[in-house]
């Protein structure tokens, strides 16, 4: 296909300066995201995840830099636009749905005013006009009685329709790019069954690309079409969803699948992986996952080349070389 | 029910809160209704879980259990001699859990000096020998909680609650705050040491997979009440209740790929402030009838299952099939 893909990500390198050096959040990622597809994004704390989809919307936190790689919003580098010519992309073309939705809104504005300001700020729109729509997509993403709950301060909303409203807030301008990052994460279990079936409801109405960020892997799951596995800032494996999860191929995801409960495995001792997650303080050269990894070989520390498995399945390690 | 020996009972537990105004001669507002006429027992050497969704009275319940907070009524009937010695807890955060002033062997070694036992040297000697058995250094009692990661501090603190040798550990959401990879490792770490120890587990947890995997007997709650309880495979295998059937369906599964247009769960719990008449759950309820809407059910014991199965729902209870 020569069609441009919407987004396109290569050798995104993201990195903090520290006393002695840099510490480097994200190393070497590339991915693609197409109109209409979930593209799932999962890993443990640390595993520069949320940099990433910050990093799409030019958000890193200081003393934070994109150091390396180009983002490709519609074959244009949106890392090289002017200030202002971002701020028409960040929030209207491309927007973000937070975890937390209590700080994620303003707790002195009503929820239709947060939801309605995107839109005054991107277009024409008078105040009422937008104060109609915000009222409208709160009706459409589920909240009753759409109409006085704009009036409403968020402390006067539960939690399930708190992130309703932030969805809408995400929604307003209809971008081609959602971002959830952890959005169901802070909900009960039955509401964000609810939340996911939205999103799914959403992504083919308005036909948007959604990067769906979790560290669960069953909600991931239920959401993505395509699954991409971060470990220690570095993509391990990218694949569809169903090679992901049936027949995955790199040691860190094959290990962390392997330690979920089961059914058959009630009450037995479950598979773990040795060690714990690396923080930022521990800083290593070659593949992040390898002091944990049980296959891991000297070759480890210098190498991380990333093998096409299949020609949707991509894995960063060495040892699958000779498997190929 | 068999004859296993009691640990602990519980008769029709009540325990509400005043929610006043601010200030100091702030009116009552209202009334959270967060336990209910809860009865239950738990057996010596059982894992029993309690789950439930946020704010349904999980952690409120573990409370009321160590008398951390006092119940308005009903009566819990400890069958032990010297409970605040023999119960012990673990909670969700480590990083909360830890006093970052104190070394490790200090906080390890708090309930030993609390409750008086041993020497200092023998005090030594056992946060040596607990390190090991949870799976750390001897070395390390004389680092501190920040020098650690979340898995090794949710270690720390399980030594903690182990070292006074109680018969009874309540672990409230002991993984939630942990890493993916992490969770298996402290999972088979409190499997292994309740048999070791012979211990007693009250574990609450919203993580039914997880819940599965440990629990010999199950609880589940809802705003306040018990909707259902039983063994494990009774739960999980064939839930009784419309509630925990919803949260069942609800739990996200892995490989089943992507999820179809469900049938989820309709609305969110209500307010404790002012739960609902009769059955709390009938607002959101696909089975309710008209008599759901006045008469609070009972835990009664399912037809299909005998009678260690207890679920207070009648719509279901009849049988149907």
């Amino acid at each position: 296909m020569t069609s441009i893909p919407l987004l396109e990500v290569k050798d995104l390198g993201i990195s903090f300066p520290l006393d002695d050096g840099q510490f480097q959040a994200v190393s070497d990622f590339s991915f693609s995201l197409a109109a209409g597809n979930t593209l799932g994004l999962v890993g443990e704390s640390g595993s520069g995840k949320s940099l990433t989809a910050l990093s799409l919307l030019r958000l890193i936190p200081e003393p934070g830099t994109i150091s390396k790689g180009e983002i490709y919003f519609k074959g244009e580098n949106i890392l090289t636009l002017p200030e202002d010519q971002m701020r028409a992309i960040r929030g209207r073309k491309i927007s973000m749905i937070f975890q937390e939705p209590m700080t994620a809104l303003n707790p002195v504005l009503t929820i239709g005013r947060q939801i309605a300001e995107a839109l005054l700020i991107h277009s024409e729109i008078s105040p009422a006009g937008a104060h109609q729509k915000a009222v409208e997509l709160l009706d459409r993403v589920g909240i009753p009685d759409a109409t006085a709950r704009a009036l409403d301060y968020p402390h006067n909303i539960s939690g399930g329709m708190r992130q309703r409203a932030v969805i809408a807030m995400a929604l307003i301008c209809e971008p081609e790019i959602l971002i959830a990052d952890e959005a169901t994460t802070a909900l009960d279990t039955t509401v964000q069954a609810q939340i996911l079936d939205l999103l799914i409801d959403l992504q083919a109405e308005y036909n948007m690309a959604i990067l769906f960020i979790s560290h669960n892997l069953g909600v991931v799951s239920e959401i993505a079409d395509e699954v991409m596995v971060m470990y220690g800032g570095r993509l391990m494996e990218s694949a569809l969803a169903s090679q992901i999860f049936n027949a995955p191929q790199h040691p860190y995801t094959k290990g962390l699948l392997s330690t979920l409960p089961r059914p058959e495995l009630r009450g037995q001792n479950l598979p773990t992986i040795e060690g714990s997650v690396p923080s930022r303080f521990d800083q290593f050269d070659g593949c992040p996952f390898r002091s944990r990894c049980t296959e891991a070989g000297d070759e480890c520390r210098w190498e991380i080349p990333i093998y096409n498995i299949s020609v949707d399945q991509r894995a960063a390690c060495i040892k699958l070389k000779r498997q190929i | 029910m068999n004859a296993a020996e009691l640990l602990l009972e519980i008769n029709n537990l009540v325990k509400h809160f005043k929610l006043r105004s601010p200030g100091l001669f702030g009116e009552t507002r209202g009334t959270v209704h967060a336990l209910n006429d809860i009865s239950l027992s738990i057996r010596k050497g059982e894992t029993l879980a309690i789950v439930g969704e946020s704010g349904c009275g999980k952690s409120t319940l573990a409370r009321v259990i160590t008398q951390l907070y006092q119940a308005d009524a009903g009566r819990i009937n400890y069958l032990s001699s010297n409970i605040r010695k023999n119960i012990q807890m673990i909670f969700q955060d480590p990083y909360a859990s830890l006093n970052p002033r104190l070394t490790v062997g200090d906080i390890i070694a708090e309930p030993l000096i609390i409750h008086k036992i041993g020497t200092r040297a023998e005090r030594q000697k056992n946060v040596a020998a607990t390190l090991e058995l949870v799976g750390m250094q001897q070395s390390d009692a004389a680092r501190y909680p920040h020098q650690f990661s979340g898995g090794q501090r949710q270690r720390i603190a399980i030594a903690r609650a182990i070292i006074s040798g109680p018969e009874f550990i309540i672990a409230d959401e002991p993984l939630s705050a942990l890493d993916v990879s992490i969770q298996s490792q402290i999972l088979n770490l409190l499997m292994s040491i309740k048999k070791e120890q012979q211990l007693t587990y009250l574990f609450i947890s919203h993580d039914l997979a997880s819940v599965a995997h440990i629990a010999d007997r199950v609880i589940v709650m809802y705003l306040g009440q018990i909707v259902e309880s039983g063994d494990s495979a009774q739960i999980f295998d064939n839930p009784g209740h419309p509630y925990t059937q919803a949260l069942i369906f609800a739990a996200p599964t892995i490989g089943k790929g992507k999820r179809q247009k469900g049938v989820s769960i309709l609305g969110e719990a209500a307010s404790l402030l002012s739960p609902p008449s009769g059955c709390s759950y009938h607002p959101r309820c696909p089975k309710m009838s008209d008599s759901c809407v006045f008469t609070v059910p009972r835990l009664e014991s399912s037809c299909k299952n005998g009678d260690s199965h207890l679920v207070a729902c009648p719509v279901t209870a009849t049988p149907s099939i």
